[in-house]
């Protein structure tokens, strides 16, 4: 038995469910969580405030006749700067299946979760012990199926 | 990979996610919980409070960095008295380690 935990963007939880159930994975269990990554919370994205740097590759372009003008505005560049996120809400799932079923559950996480961007979470694998139906009192495989 | 699971006082927190910065972990999840120890919640006067909030902390870490991460927990997170500021109380919380097998990031789909 492996125990799957799935840090997620709270948008994917429902496509996610969809898409577990159609692979048979019913049992799942949710937690709301806040966390960061690598990154420590922060992102790099262009600075709104309008502070440019000229490229050195557009006086290049002007001495070489390329362009006539490098001071036009249209070949600036926005200055990047990183912006701080701080910990961010997500879901974090915990599913447990047999061993055989571990390549399924996360193939189908990372294609329904990953949208290219920073922050589409992690899938951690972990071995699990035991499973007990507290119902009927089942050890192991026959309590998860 | 090992996973550790902290489970800390609310208000140590703050204290404890700045000494892992300070020694470079900034990959966390942070939630809240509720729980108690072997003293069954604590009495105050009359009433009985069995369900102590907590916040757990989940860190992965590679193997050979996870001694190192308990230790600053467990200094960052221990409270003391005013004389003894390390000494330590009920109720200062665990940390559990546990064995991950993969991780992948969702992003790359890498292992």
């Amino acid at each position: 038995m492996k125990e799957i935990i799935a840090i997620i963007r709270t948008e994917h939880v429902e496509p996610t469910k969809g898409a577990l159930e159609t692979i048979g994975v019913k049992g799942i269990t949710f937690f709301n969580v806040i966390g960061r990554g690598r990154q420590g919370g922060t992102i790099r994205a262009p600075d709104p405030e309008g502070t440019v740097r000229r490229d050195v590759g557009v006086y290049i372009m002007q001495q070489r006749g390329i362009i006539s003008k490098a001071d036009d505005p249209k070949y600036h560049v926005p200055v990047q700067k990183e912006i701080e996120l701080g910990f961010l809400p997500k879901k974090m799932l915990m599913i447990v299946v047999n061993d055989d079923e571990v390549p399924l559950v996360v193939d189908t996480l990372t294609q329904i979760n990953r949208s290219g961007q920073q922050g589409d979470g992690k899938i951690f694998v972990c071995p699990m012990i035991d499973a007990v139906r507290i119902r009927t009192g089942e050890h192991g495989n026959k309590a998860l199926s | 990979m090992k996973l550790i699971r902290a489970i800390i006082r609310p208000e140590s927190t703050q204290r404890v996610i700045e000494a892992l910065e300070k020694n470079n972990i900034y990959a966390m999840t942070r939630m809240n919980v509720t729980g108690r120890g072997k003293e069954m919640g604590i009495t105050q006067g009359s009433i009985r409070y069995t369900e102590i909030p907590k916040e757990m902390l989940i860190i992965v870490l590679p193997d050979d960095a996870v001694t190192k991460a308990v230790r600053v927990i467990e200094t960052a997170a221990r409270t003391g008295t005013k004389e003894y500021p390390a000494s330590g109380n009920l109720g200062d919380g665990k940390i559990f380690v546990t064995d991950v097998e993969e991780s992948h990031t969702i992003r790359t789909g890498e292992k």
